[in-house]
């Protein structure tokens, strides 16, 4: 009896009994459990980001860990955040899988996040474009969006759509912000039931439901969220490269990029939330051996077939990020201007009553 | 009615419109968005609160007839001992809940459960030993199925 | 169409597929059997097994979930007067007091039969209208869904009895229970006393679990005995054929309460979240005799259950055609799609016909299935009903608290468990309504969502919406039907017996 409860909750509980050896890459997860953290519910995006890299990371970490996705949820992904922050070991055997917004609120320092970036390192990202969509009968082409008076916007958590926000924000537009929405799929229905001007949705979901609308004539492409480089040109979204961006739809009015601080802080959203839109961190105290197989896990996992074919759905489209190629999300985090952050804290704070600690 | 059951029935609206009246006085502080919903029902639960204690003083000596409300509970039945029989059982749930903080819940369930069979109810030694092995599978099984990570308790049992 | 509805049959006989299917339904019934856990428990459990699994046999496996959980729900209902799932609570009303009066072997089987019914119109229903369903969902809009929040509130009346004061103090208390957390049109936390876990507000399967099981689990025991209050051993198990016969000749009502059930189900959010007490309040309103709905009437079975399966046909809809989930079931199969790479959308419907028709198939062969499986299982279990309960509680109690303890894996899971419990005892035993406080507490989010939607996008012209005003004149008949069959009820002269109730 005492047997197999023992051998049963150390199951259940996930406890680690004692590492390999300590400075080993190639040893440090043998015969180990790796737990990956992720604060959202099932089935939703990041979730299934999480799980998909779950499912194959632990085969390929040299001495196989078995890895366990588990969904740590509540308070929109703050008890699963403050749970890695404060209730974990930082020996690597957590992992902690974020969204892009989840990224910026850590970013930000939002009021209640114990969970700060600093203390994180990324293993492994998936990047997801946003692209905005008027109703047709508004405007006749997307350079007339200059001229529109007022218009409605869905507003679920405003820093869960501060990309789409801050975009029509640097383009000046006026707009009348509806809140209570649960999340974009709510958005989207009530744009296509006419109670909303404007919407922006994840390249997926706006290639499957928005196009439609655009073809039966309903509704209108307006621009890609798009990236931009370290010099803040606009870079287009790898999965609708025939979509302009927002800033060159600017520029094709006004004859110049934006400017100002909401054109600032929109490179940083853009940049950092899109970038990241799937993320598994490591506390960056972890073991040097620990981050190190992490590591080695993921460029091993990205060679793998199976993976990439299992991964073509939930990727859209986009090419995994590790390794050298996280460093844009790095030069984000780490050269975006003290004041450009103050400015986005300021804004979300004024107009919708967000939070910051600082 | 008996006086218990009255007694019982005004209480609970009595703390009702307490709880609507905190509700009120706590919403005031929140911006108009957050503000106006939980506002106005307090005030109607105020409103309704009052009305069903002015019911409960106008008919306090006509017996109230038993209707949808009941869950086809029984009339025939000694309310008295009937209260101190469920005060015990809930003191019995307390103490588990208090023993799964303390010890984790694996102990607390095989103390609980053969606690109260022998002591509450006087089942027989063997009867209760296979019930608290049962349950002891079940929220085992259960645990691991469900992929169930119970908290550290604050008195961890060394080996469980 | 036809072609590809056969084409879609010979996709799922595949041996493998099939397997599949029958697995996800006895999945379904063993998450659905057990209170607090339900359809989306069961599909989370199956989420990482997804990832490169044959699509169709991966959709067949989901939706045997999904197809199973309605029917099985209703053991724990119906035995216990526990809500099984979100979507069997309304069975408690009647189905419980059958099991009291020693008729559990013919509730379980007029439900089962009644759900079988209702799965087979629900997946009719679902491949019939998805073609014309869009704009049916495009014309609820936030003044139209505020307007069903108030026809919800309206059928607290129904449940109020003799008393509706108490029953409105319960429902505006259930209101502001349901409005602790964050605020759904403003960032604000309300009433959480800076405990993040009360962020989200308390959870419904807590907060059912708590009215509901825990004041019955501690009067049976206090009371002594088995469920049913007939000890008569010779009984236990008979009925069965009964329950049948009772929902054959209640046919029409069970057709009826289907096509009600797919109706509400289409309406992301309002809809399927009450539809089975949405049904309850109509078949009890629309009764002639209904002094005995409440003491084990099994029409107040019927009705829900074949809506709640049915509801499983009608939820799919916006979940293919618009990727919103209608509840939290559907957003787990939309997040399974994703993995699938289905995208719902209109072009699903256009494109991926044979995969619709899958699903079809899946619901309907799954809900047979399972049906066909509770209502052989539900003999022998019915039996517990006349265990002494003493045996029964502690396994029930330990499945409750586990049940409740998976909604957020937090430890003041158990003290919210206890604190309900302790509410929910004192209001049965004050005769104050719970079904009422339960109503409340789903539709205050939204009540207060869609109302300031509905007032940011329209100003006060929504109220003139043709819709708002149809469904405002329903509401306005159910509580007015209600006060003048209650105001008749009073003249007639009162029970002997009865009256000392307590």
């Amino acid at each position: 009896m005492r047997l197999t409860s023992t051998a049963l909750a150390t199951l259940a509980l996930g406890i680690s009994t004692g590492p390999g050896l300590a400075d080993d890459p190639e040893t440090y997860f043998e015969d180990e459990t790796i737990r990956v953290i992720i604060p959202f519910s099932s089935g939703g995006g990041t979730d299934t980001f999480g799980r998909y890299i779950s499912e194959y990371l632990g085969e390929h970490i040299p001495g196989n860990p078995t890895v366990v996705a588990e969904n740590v949820t509540g308070a929109g992904g703050l008890m699963g955040a403050n749970e890695y922050a404060n209730a974990v070991d930082s020996d690597g055997y957590t992992l902690f899988t974020a969204s892009g917004h989840m990224n910026l609120r850590m970013f930000l320092g939002l009021a209640d996040l114990e969970l700060s970036l600093d203390a994180l390192e990324p293993i492994v990202a998936g990047p997801m474009g946003h692209v905005t969509a008027i109703q047709a009968d508004l405007i006749d082409e997307p350079e007339d969006i200059a001229e529109l008076d007022s218009i409605t916007k869905g507003v679920t958590d405003p820093v869960g759509l501060v990309e789409a926000l801050l975009a029509v924000e640097a383009f000046g537009i006026d707009y009348n912000a509806i809140p209570g929405y649960d999340g974009r799929g709510d958005t989207r229905v009530a744009f296509e039931r006419g109670e909303l001007d404007i919407t922006t949705q994840g390249t997926p979901p706006y290639l499957s439901n928005v196009m439609p609308l655009v073809e039966e004539g309903t509704a209108q492409t307006l621009w890609a969220i798009g990236f931009t480089d370290a010099d803040g040109n606009p870079v287009r979204d790898p999965a609708v490269p025939d979509i302009p961006t927002m800033p060159e739809v600017y520029e094709s009015i006004h004859g110049e990029l934006p400017s100002g601080e909401a054109w600032e802080a929109y490179q940083v959203a853009a940049n950092l939330v899109q970038n990241t839109r799937g993320t598994m961190w490591v506390h960056n105290d972890a073991p040097e051996a620990a981050r190190e197989a992490l590591h080695m896990g993921v460029a091993s996992m990205v060679e793998d077939e199976d993976f990439l074919a299992a991964g073509e759905e939930v990727l859209a489209g986009y090419e995994i990020m590790h390794g050298d190629g996280l460093e844009e999300v790095n030069r984000v985090m780490e050269e975006s201007p003290e004041e450009v952050l103050d400015w986005m804290r300021d804004f979300l704070t004024e107009e919708f009553g967000v939070e910051f600690d600082n | 009615m008996s006086p218990l059951s009255r007694f019982t029935q005004t209480g609970l609206v009595v703390v009702m419109l307490a709880f609507f009246v905190y509700v009120l006085w706590a919403s005031q502080g929140f911006r108009d968005a957050a503000r106006i919903f939980p506002t106005t029902i307090a005030v109607a639960g105020i409103l309704m609160a009052l009305g069903e204690l002015a019911r409960q003083l106008l008919t306090r000596f006509r017996p109230e007839e038993a209707d949808i409300t009941d869950l086809g509970d029984d009339a025939s039945m000694d309310i008295r001992a009937h209260f101190v029989t469920s005060g015990k059982l809930l003191a019995w749930l307390i103490g588990f809940v208090a023993l799964v903080f303390t010890v984790g819940l694996i102990p607390a369930t095989v103390v609980f459960v053969f606690a109260m069979m022998r002591l509450q109810f006087a089942t027989p030694l063997w009867p209760s030993v296979l019930v608290t092995a049962g349950v002891l599978a079940v929220v085992l099984t259960l645990s691991r199925v469900l992929l169930l990570r119970w908290p550290q308790p604050l008195i961890p049992i060394p080996g469980l | 169409m036809i072609e590809a509805m056969i084409e879609a049959l010979f996709i799922l006989l595949d041996p493998y597929r099939l397997s599949m299917l029958f697995l996800g339904v006895i999945i379904g019934i063993g998450v659905g059997i057990l209170p607090g856990l339900g359809g989306l428990m069961g599909m989370a459990l199956l989420l990482p097994f997804l990832f490169g699994m044959d699509t169709y046999a991966g959709i067949a496996l989901l939706v045997g979930v999904l197809a199973a959980v309605p029917s099985a729900d209703t053991f724990p209902s119906v035995l216990m007067g526990i809500p099984g799932s979100s979507g069997s609570q309304a069975t408690i009303m009647d189905g419980y007091p059958m099991t009291r009066k020693g008729q559990a072997a013919r509730a379980l089987s007029a439900a089962f039969l009644a759900s079988m019914i209702g799965g087979l119109i629900g997946a009719v229903a679902l491949s019939a209208v998805l073609p014309f369903a869009r704009p049916i969902v495009l014309a609820f809009g936030a003044p139209e869904l505020f307007m069903l929040t108030v026809l919800g509130l309206c059928v607290v009346g129904v449940l109020s009895g003799n008393r509706p004061l108490k029953g409105l103090v319960a429902a505006m208390a259930g209101l502001l229970v349901g409005a602790v957390g964050g605020a759904p049109v403003a960032p604000e936390y309300r009433y959480t006393f800076g405990s993040l876990y009360l962020f989200d507000g308390f959870s419904l399967v807590i907060v059912a679990l708590g009215l509901f099981a825990l004041p019955e689990i501690i009067d049976l025991l206090a009371r002594g005995g088995s469920i049913a209050r007939r000890a008569d051993k010779g009984a236990a198990g008979t009925g069965w054929w009964d329950g049948i016969r009772d929902t054959m000749s209640h046919k029409w009502l069970v057709v009826r309460h289907s096509l009600f059930g797919v109706f509400l189900g289409f309406l992301p959010g309002v809809g399927s979240t009450i539809t089975d007490w949405l049904n309850y309040g109509y078949v009890v309103q629309t009764s002639r005799d209904k002094e005995n709905f409440g003491k084990g009437d099994v029409r107040g079975v019927i009705a829900p259950e074949a809506a709640n399966n049915s509801r499983e046909g009608g939820a799919l809809i916006p979940t293919l055609l618009f990727g919103v989930p209608g509840n939290s079931a559907m957003a787990l199969f939309l997040g399974a799609m994703l993995i699938f790479g289905l995208q719902p959308g209109p072009q699903l419907v256009a494109r991926d016909l044979d995969l619709l028709f899958v699903i079809v198939w899946s619901l309907a062969i799954g809900n047979v299935l399972g049906t066909a499986l509770c209502l052989v299982l539900s003999r022998p279990i019915a039996m517990l009903s006349y265990v002494p309960f003493v045996y029964v509680a502690p396994f029930v109690l330990l499945i409750v608290i586990l049940g409740a303890y998976q909604e957020s894996r937090h430890m003041a899971d158990l003290v919210a468990l206890l604190s309900f419990g302790v509410l929910g005892w004192f209001m049965k035993r004050s005769g104050m309504p719970r079904p009422p406080f339960l109503i409340g507490f789903i539709l205050s989010g939204l009540a207060e969502r869609y109302l300031w939607q509905a007032y940011s996008i329209y100003g006060w012209a929504w109220l003139m919406h043709w819709m708002v005003i149809v469904i405002a004149v329903i509401a306005v008949v159910l509580v007015v039907s209600g006060v003048m069959l209650k105001g008749s009820a009073q003249g007639k002269p009162q029970r002997p017996g009865k009256e000392d109730a307590p």
